[in-house]
């Protein structure tokens, strides 16, 4: 069956429009600063304290977020104590896949991660995006082929976009 | 080969030669992040049309696993 179509700019909004605070981060976040990459999902630092919890689960019941990779009839979906965790929530919406991470490479979370983030309008909404720099830092010294060829995009990126 | 002195652009198809496609680069600078993403959510729902056609086509690509061989 073929999937339905996907706008992981309209999750971004909409995902901004529920009042959650979180911030963009990964290859989308590299994307809208630039960088020549494409990506089929949107990862997420989100800040993970029982109010925006609370935030971020009404918003995913309304895109009938659900974890992928489930076998067909298996649907699981993301609980409170899960988002309150540092894990990895690898998640399906309506609009597209959806990763939603309690931290990331050397334990950076979101209040980490915020003095290092910059603003961007999408589709109305403010979004938070950490900055290509940290970006970059966070994927130097990576051991993985993808990981450092994604380290000399970003890298490229920055040194012709000049400045940061 | 060009002379010591020859300041002309390289061609497009030269500065495609590192890790990174200039000219793309180049094109995408210049636009608003909200235009990067969608120039990304393109890509993406062709990946995902790329991805629904072989499944259709061929219902065990969906089940094997990335890099998996076939028996």
């Amino acid at each position: 069956m073929a999937s339905p179509p996907q706008s992981l700019t309209t999750l971004l909004a909409r995902l901004a429009a529920s009042g959650a605070d979180f911030l963009l981060v990964g290859g989308l976040a590299a994307v809208a600063q630039g960088a020549p990459l494409s990506t089929i999902d949107v990862d997420v630092v989100h800040r993970r304290d029982a109010d925006n919890v609370g935030k971020l689960l009404a918003f995913l019941e309304s895109v009938d977020a659900r974890y992928r990779g489930r076998p067909a009839g298996q649907v699981l979906r993301p609980t409170r104590e899960a988002l309150l965790g540092a894990g990895h929530q690898l998640l399906v919406t309506d609009l597209g896949p959806l990763d939603l991470l309690g931290a990331i490479e050397g334990g950076r979370d979101y209040p980490s991660l915020l003095p290092e983030a910059v603003t961007v309008s999408v589709e109305g909404m403010l979004v938070r995006v950490v900055r290509l720099e940290t970006l970059a830092e966070l994927k130097r010294g990576a051991v993985d082929a993808k990981g450092r060829l994604t380290f000399a995009i970003l890298e490229e990126t920055i040194n012709r976009r000049g400045g940061p | 080969m060009a002379a010591p002195d020859d300041h002309s652009e390289p061609s497009s198809e030269s500065r495609r030669t590192g890790v990174v496609d200039e000219t793309l680069l180049d094109m995408l600078l210049p636009l608003t992040p909200e235009e990067r993403l969608r120039l990304n959510d393109r890509m993406a729902l062709m990946i995902q049309e790329l991805r629904d056609g072989f499944a259709a086509a061929e219902p065990d690509h969906a089940a094997r696993p990335p890099g998996g061989q076939r028996g």
